[in-house]
């Protein structure tokens, strides 16, 4: 075998991977603290999430507010495009392995164009001043709707004190009610705005998915929506 | 509801593609696979000199070794014997705008805001350098398509100004300007992303699609680490050493110790298995 002087052998590279929240050992910690002998016996996974993206365990306003948002971000119906994209991949004969991955990316291209439409919104919040931008209240609020909205009003006045308060009116859409939970929560960079919605929207998702069977692509409505095909005139 | 495409379509005994028959039209145009590559690309003349534009594409991004670090993650993703995997997935690095194929379109725009300077005020060296510095102000500070790391100069677009030099290709109008926009930036040293964008635009690429030109002309070097990963490189690469991290977060602690930070003991209080277990929490 012939092997060449490389232009990166001669470069100087670490020589290890670097951690910052768990260690490679037998019993992994997180940000400290023991998987099998601390968290396991003393922790739920919602605090094991939350201490992995900040460091600590929620307090009991962070650990609600935290769970009431990715609750209201969970629901991707099969109309959304994470979803749909998920279902489709199974339909067209997918392998298991590959389609959580599929659903992220369209999770992750949904996320980001959430958070580019919701700059104004989380202006407002940081403002605390006037009404919420107009495209992310509620229309015409249910009464369940309107009533889960004063609820977290009221809850958001303990959790983040009367100041930081959301308004009890006008209702938020659901999505922008979460992201607002959020960003009163601290959640204001994309890395940890990313992962929390995709790790609150992937179990709906794949679930979804897990009902479609591979590879039925007659139980798939091809049409919808439809596509037609058109060729411009040689020389228009 | 209905979405208007010009891609194509399945027709009784022949398919519609980009406004042409597959077996009457495009089986005596398209010579390569690359010729379809520059048809989705939107290429409007499959030629000599845009199939030569693409060979250089391919020939001069041809940057293999296994530590570039989308190649590596090619490998990882392989490692457990899907070669689609890695292939496919690691790709999806090629979205980013600040390394690799993303440059280009970055690249293209500031070439296609010089020509629309130059064209408008003149074509000095200094009406050159004033619009590089203009589009420098609004980009950033950056004009991608210059920096080159790890050596003094970049040996892919040395290699392409020796293979582009006194043929037809040198003529092209993106390919003179990007000659004069690297003088304009001198002392920084170009790449060959600067130069091979020129070509692409030569050829009537759209600046926002030169990105997705160049991913497709480095698919070669990520089928070949995803294939052979696949094959060979398996448990070296599933989990690594123990020692081969530097963990450099917090400290070990416990959730019950005094020191844990209060909003440890508010978690415990609540916590069900905690009262289950008839422990207190701190």
């Amino acid at each position: 075998m012939k092997t060449w002087p490389g232009i990166l052998d001669r470069v100087a590279f670490p020589t290890q991977l670097t951690a910052q929240v768990v260690t490679p050992t037998a019993d992994p910690r997180i940000h400290g603290y023991a998987v099998q002998a601390d968290l396991g016996r003393h922790a739920d996974f919602l605090d094991v999430a939350w201490l992995a993206f900040t460091g600590e365990v929620p307090s009991a306003g962070e650990r609600a507010a935290l769970s009431l948002a990715l609750i209201w971000l969970a629901p991707v119906a099969i109309n959304e495009s994470p979803t749909h994209a998920a279902v489709l991949a199974k339909v067209a004969g997918a392998p298991e392995e590959v389609v959580p991955a599929i659903a992220a990316v369209a999770v992750g291209q949904q996320t980001a164009a959430e958070c580019a439409a919701l700059a104004p919104l989380f202006a407002w919040l940081d403002a605390g001043v006037g009404l919420p931008p107009a495209a992310w209240l509620e229309p015409e609020p249910t009464a369940g709707q309107a009533e889960a909205w004063s609820a977290l009003a009221t809850q958001s006045a303990h959790w983040f004190g009367a100041e930081r308060a959301l308004p009890a009116a006008p209702v938020l859409r659901r999505v922008a009610g979460a992201y607002a939970l959020l960003h009163r929560l601290g959640v204001r960079d994309l890395p940890r705005l990313h992962a929390l919605s995709l790790w609150a929207r992937l179990p709906t998702i794949l679930a979804e998915a897990a009902c479609a069977a591979s590879g039925a692509v007659m139980t798939y409505p091809a049409h919808l929506p439809a596509y037609q095909y058109v060729e411009d005139e040689v020389g228009a | 509801m209905t979405i208007q495409t010009r891609v194509g379509q399945i027709i009784e005994g022949d398919n519609r593609f980009l406004g042409r028959s597959t077996f009457e039209d495009w089986s005596h145009r398209l010579t390569a696979p690359s010729d379809g590559l520059m048809a989705a690309l939107g290429v409007p003349e499959l030629s000599t000199q845009s199939r030569e534009v693409f060979r250089l594409l391919a020939l001069c991004l041809t940057s293999p070794d296994a530590r570039v670090w989308p190649l590596k993650l090619t490998r990882l993703l392989s490692s457990h014997g899907d070669p689609l995997a890695g292939y496919f997935g690691a790709q999806l690095v090629s979205a980013g705008r600040v390394m690799g194929p993303g440059t280009a379109t970055h690249a293209a725009r500031g070439l296609v805001f010089v020509g629309q300077q130059v064209h408008a005020y003149g074509d000095s060296d200094d009406a050159i350098a004033v619009a590089v510095a203009r589009w420098r102000a609004q980009a950033g500070g950056r004009f991608a398509g210059f920096g080159v790391p790890f050596r003094a100069e970049d040996e892919r677009r040395v290699g392409l100004l020796r293979l582009v030099e006194g043929g037809p290709l040198a003529q092209g109008r993106y390919w003179r300007l990007h000659l004069r926009v690297v003088a304009a930036m001198a002392p920084l040293q170009p790449n060959c992303v600067i130069a091979l964008t020129a070509l692409l635009l030569d050829i009537g690429v759209r600046p926002e699609r030169c990105g997705m030109a160049f991913s497709v002309c480095m698919a070669h070097m990520y089928l070949a680490h995803a294939l052979e990963s696949a094959e060979q490189d398996g448990a070296r690469l599933h989990s690594l050493p123990a020692d081969a991290v530097d963990y450099q977060g917090i400290p070990a602690r416990r959730l019950s110790e005094p020191g844990a930070p209060a909003s440890a003991h508010a978690a415990l209080q609540r916590h069900p298995s905690a009262i289950l277990e008839g422990t207190p929490p701190c």
